[in-house]
């Protein structure tokens, strides 16, 4: 009987972090996701500074101050820029 | 709230001339009138023999004049942005914010929001008066003045269901991760709903036949006649208020040389009535004389 509680706990952790590690996973992706987004986001308001066709001036000028991050995000894809695909295969478990 | 008169046309038609008969004509019938210039090459100094500036003037008893000073406005607008960027990127020392702003003033959109902004703040200062009245730059930059705040909105709302996407996944990696939403607030969404009530103010101003008036100005000539077909055709294009046509300087067999014919549909303000014939020199005497 102990033998059989063991076991069944043993599966039940199993599956527990079969599931931890899933979760992990798809948060990840979505998080890859929403910085990606982002980074369109950021394309569609700064895109004048790169020169792309975007929102007016103005609303560019408006949105600035608070957007700290999509900045960020934009110059660090500035520097992956000359490999495009290599974070899209990372992403993808390429190798 | 003030009725508000924009005259429009081609360059040289007479808006300066015409708007300036309309604002005296009005202030004489003790009608609270500030009349305003928004063309970069102001004229009303002129007509008016007076010095003109963003400070309102009264030379004549209930009429206030303006002349805005385009360049302020714009360098004012750009001062508030970098020190606004200045504040929030003080970490980015390295990055030449002067020079980049010093370019941004003949960057595209910034002269008719500047302009905007110049309305914005003239129609919040006066609403007790009767009316406000905007003599209009040439055609090109009228026409843009109109159509930013639609292009601003059309923007803003594919802004606002792009920034609605990334909540919506926010919101399930913050659910994953702490089991319950984020309390953070998204001060992007909130920066782009403020942005679109500005907007659809403004719009809301322009489009309201109740308050605002398009008057455009033309002469019987060719030229003439088809940039105001063009600028009745891109206003109808924006869903703005159907345009008055004024035929200024049409020409008459008698003495009397030029003759200015407002629409009967504008008798409500009492202007039908008002016609000038005179010679084009002297406005001085021919605004009193109007005025009489």
């Amino acid at each position: 009987m102990l033998l059989l509680k063991n076991i069944y706990s043993k599966i039940k952790n199993l599956f527990k972090d079969i599931d931890a590690i899933h979760r992990q996973k798809a948060i990840e992706d979505m998080e890859w996701e929403v910085q990606e987004l982002k980074h369109i986001f950021a394309l569609a308001t700064m895109g004048n500074f790169i020169g792309m066709p975007s929102a007016p001036l103005p609303i560019t000028f408006e949105m600035l101050p608070d957007m700290h991050e999509e900045f960020a995000i934009m110059l660090s894809k500035i520097n992956t820029a000359h490999s495009p695909l290599s974070d899209h295969f990372s992403k993808l478990d390429v190798t | 709230m003030p009725k508000i008169l924009f005259f429009l046309g081609k360059g040289g038609v007479g808006k300066s001339t015409v708007s300036s008969l309309t604002a005296v004509h009005l202030a004489k019938q003790n009608k609270k009138v500030v009349l305003t210039s928004l063309d970069p090459a102001h004229n009303l100094s002129d007509i008016f023999e007076t010095e003109f500036s963003d400070r309102p003037k009264e030379p004549i008893s209930g009429l206030r004049i303006i002349e805005i000073d385009q360049d302020k406005w714009i360098k004012k607008y750009l001062k508030e942005s970098e020190q606004q960027f200045s504040k929030a990127y003080s970490y980015l020392t390295t990055f030449s914010l002067e020079s980049n702003f010093s370019v941004m003033q003949y960057a595209p959109g910034i002269e008719e929001y500047a302009l905007l902004l110049a309305f914005q703040q003239i129609q919040e200062k006066n609403k007790s008066v009767d009316f406000l009245i905007f003599d209009m730059p040439p055609t090109a930059l009228t026409l843009k003045f109109f159509a930013l705040p639609q292009l601003s909105l059309l923007w803003l709302g594919k802004l606002l269901e792009l920034r609605k996407e990334i909540a919506k996944k926010q919101k399930i990696i913050s659910t994953l991760k702490l089991g319950r939403e984020s309390l953070e607030r998204d001060r992007v969404m909130q920066n782009i709903e403020k942005q679109v009530r500005f907007w659809r103010g403004l719009n809301h101003i322009f489009q309201d036949d109740k308050k605002s008036y398009s008057l455009l100005v033309q002469n019987p000539d060719k030229l003439s006649q088809k940039e105001g077909q063009r600028i009745i055709d891109k206003m109808e294009s924006l869903k703005m208020p159907e345009l008055h046509k004024i035929l200024n300087k049409a020409k008459l067999d008698d003495d009397r040389r030029y003759l200015t014919v407002l629409p009967t549909d504008l008798n409500l303000f009492g202007l039908a009535n008002l016609t000038a014939a005179a010679n084009k020199i002297n406005y001085k005497p021919l605004l009193q004389k109007i005025s009489e």
